[in-house]
């Protein structure tokens, strides 16, 4: 009596004990029969000996289970090894087939010691899946919000930089338009004194020559201004990467020169690279009329190497000409900075502003008192950020 | 025909299940639907080409992002061979959590295949910097679009191949 007592209550209030084993089976068939669980058991081999319930009408039997149900795949030895009173689960697995994807289960395997059988046991997972289903849509559209964010943050970050060196710059500019102008800018006035003065005394000779002094710095001011403004906007384009043969480019600036003013000779690994083709047009045609432009013979050498290194492109410019003292080294990159030898003193600040626009970097080697001749080496990134 | 159980890996809507069904069916479905627990898919790998040798069935089990490293120590990982962890390009976080997911993966469980994933190729945003610990890591690497397909074979054919040379 006292086990039949025990088992009252899983057979419900009132119920005849002698009608138990009957329910429970009708309990678990009509569950089978709905898809809430499937029995499967297993050989220790892991064929299907038998299979129970429509949830694994699909399991073979007499065919090793894997074959009907792939997550086994890999856990063979781990269901044989299984001891009695030890169980395996694998939760919330969904078999995906071009039929389609069929229920989410839970698959759980028990051994038993009564035989050599394995029993594996799929129930249905999917009494959570919409409240899942909306966690994890609620949680994918924070982290897109999240990774939007960031990047609104990093632009305007690099936003930020921009506008730095463009206050920068316009500082620059402000600074060269007061320092570097006033000099002309003053020699126009006194000038304008003197033609007055010599107007005054009748001494229309001297108000001539003054006159055309006025005319020449006049000249000079537009000049400048006019290399001011092609400095200021060097740098600032527009242009978009394309493939240059470096080599070719070099040769086309070459072949452009004035006829016998440079013996211009070609070294090196020359390759084709993807970059910004004006600004680095710009930046070796600067750097070779400077050769030119300085040059205190009537014809120079001039000797450019490229190197191809695994970031960058290295470009050396070696010249023969009477060199740059190391005290003005620092000095040269600046606008409007000449050692008076020819040259409005732009074309080596255009070339370290194209060189910092792309992220390249430029070095100079000279000392005349040692040996004549200067060497340029400059460093093209072949990876260019836009 | 051997069979070998593949993880798909990676933080949630990377499209590690587009990646999955661009293998499998060939196709892709742009509505995002959550993968809950695991999606497991069958594919087989013919041989030939980069997956040298006898025929393999891929036994592919596409994770559920939401585990994130946890899922390293889950029964679902049990006597995987390869592991392809997904990341999105568009989403710098996911490619920096996809690092430290394959080193962790390579502790735990060393001597299987491991690559990178770089999915969502074809979107304007896609990242053209990766992240430093991303370009110095020594798992491999491929840029992947399951939208267009492209890479997604070859990941799998590589992972294969992989497998085959080194005995797993």
């Amino acid at each position: 009596m006292p086990s039949s007592k025990q088992q009252m209550p899983s057979a419900g209030a009132g119920s005849d004990p002698s009608e138990i084993p009957n329910l429970r089976r009708r309990a678990g068939e009509l569950l089978a029969a709905r898809g809430v669980f499937g029995l499967v058991w297993l050989h220790r081999d892991l064929t299907v000996h038998a299979s129970f319930g429509t949830l694994v009408d699909f399991i073979a039997v007499g065919q090793p289970v894997a074959q009907s149900l792939a997550p086994i795949i890999g856990l063979e030895s781990e269901i044989r090894m299984l001891k009695p009173g030890q169980s395996l689960r694998v939760p919330s697995v969904t078999i995906v087939t071009d039929c389609g994807a069929r229920p989410r289960v839970n698959l759980v395997l028990y051994a038993f010691e009564e035989d050599d059988l394995r029993l594996l046991v799929v129930s249905h997972a999917e009494m959570d899946t919409k409240l899942a289903v909306e966690l994890s849509r609620q949680v994918r559209g924070r982290l897109m919000a999240e990774a939007e964010a960031a990047a609104k943050s990093q632009e305007l970050a690099r936003t930020n930089a921009d506008l730095k060196i463009a206050n920068s710059n316009l500082e620059q500019f402000a600074a060269i338009a007061t320092h570097d102008l006033k000099a002309p800018m003053r020699a126009l006035g006194y000038l304008a004194d003197e033609i007055e003065s010599a107007i005054a005394a009748d001494d229309s000779d001297r108000a001539r020559v003054k006159l055309a002094e006025l005319r020449d710095q006049a000249k000079r001011v537009s000049s400048m201004l006019s290399a001011l403004l092609h400095y200021s906007s060097a740098g600032r384009s527009d242009a978009s990467i394309e493939s240059v043969d470096v080599r070719e480019l070099v040769d086309e600036i070459v072949r452009s020169l004035p006829r016998g003013t440079v013996e211009v000779t070609l070294q090196g690994l020359w390759p084709r690279i993807d970059t910004l083709a004006a600004p680095l047009a710009l930046t070796l045609r600067n750097l070779i009329d400077n050769t030119i432009k300085h040059h205190d013979r009537g014809k120079g050498e001039l000797m450019i190497t490229c190197a191809d290194a695994s970031k960058e492109l290295e470009i050396t410019l070696s010249d023969d000409g009477p060199g740059i003292a190391p005290e003005h080294h620092a000095s040269m990159f600046l606008p409007f900075r000449t050692l008076g030898s020819g040259g409005g003193g732009m074309g080596l600040a255009i070339v370290q502003k194209m060189l910092d626009a792309v992220g390249g970097s430029i070095t100079l080697q000279s000392d005349p008192a040692l040996k004549r001749g200067t060497t340029f080496k400059i460093r093209w990134p072949k990876k260019i950020a836009l | 025909m051997t069979a070998r159980k593949i993880m798909l890996l990676g933080e949630i809507g990377v499209g590690k299940s587009s990646i999955a069904r661009r293998l499998v069916f060939d196709r892709f479905e742009g509505d995002y639907k959550p993968t809950i627990g695991v999606d497991v898919y069958s594919y087989d790998v013919e041989p030939g080409g980069a997956a040298a040798g006898d025929s393999v069935k891929f036994v592919i089990w596409d994770t559920d992002g939401n585990f994130g490293e946890a899922i390293l120590s889950h029964v679902y990982m049990k006597e995987a061979a390869a592991a392809l962890i997904v990341g999105d390009v568009t989403r710098r976080s996911t490619l920096q959590r996809m690092v430290e997911m394959g080193n962790r993966f390579m502790e735990a469980m060393p001597g299987r295949y491991c690559a990178f994933l770089l999915n969502k190729s074809d979107l304007d945003n896609a990242a053209t910097e990766l992240p430093p610990e991303l370009v110095k890591s020594p798992i491999p690497m491929l840029r992947t679009s399951a939208k267009t397909g492209e890479n997604v074979k070859d990941a799998f054919l590589k992972a294969a191949d992989a497998i085959r040379r080194r005995g797993i």
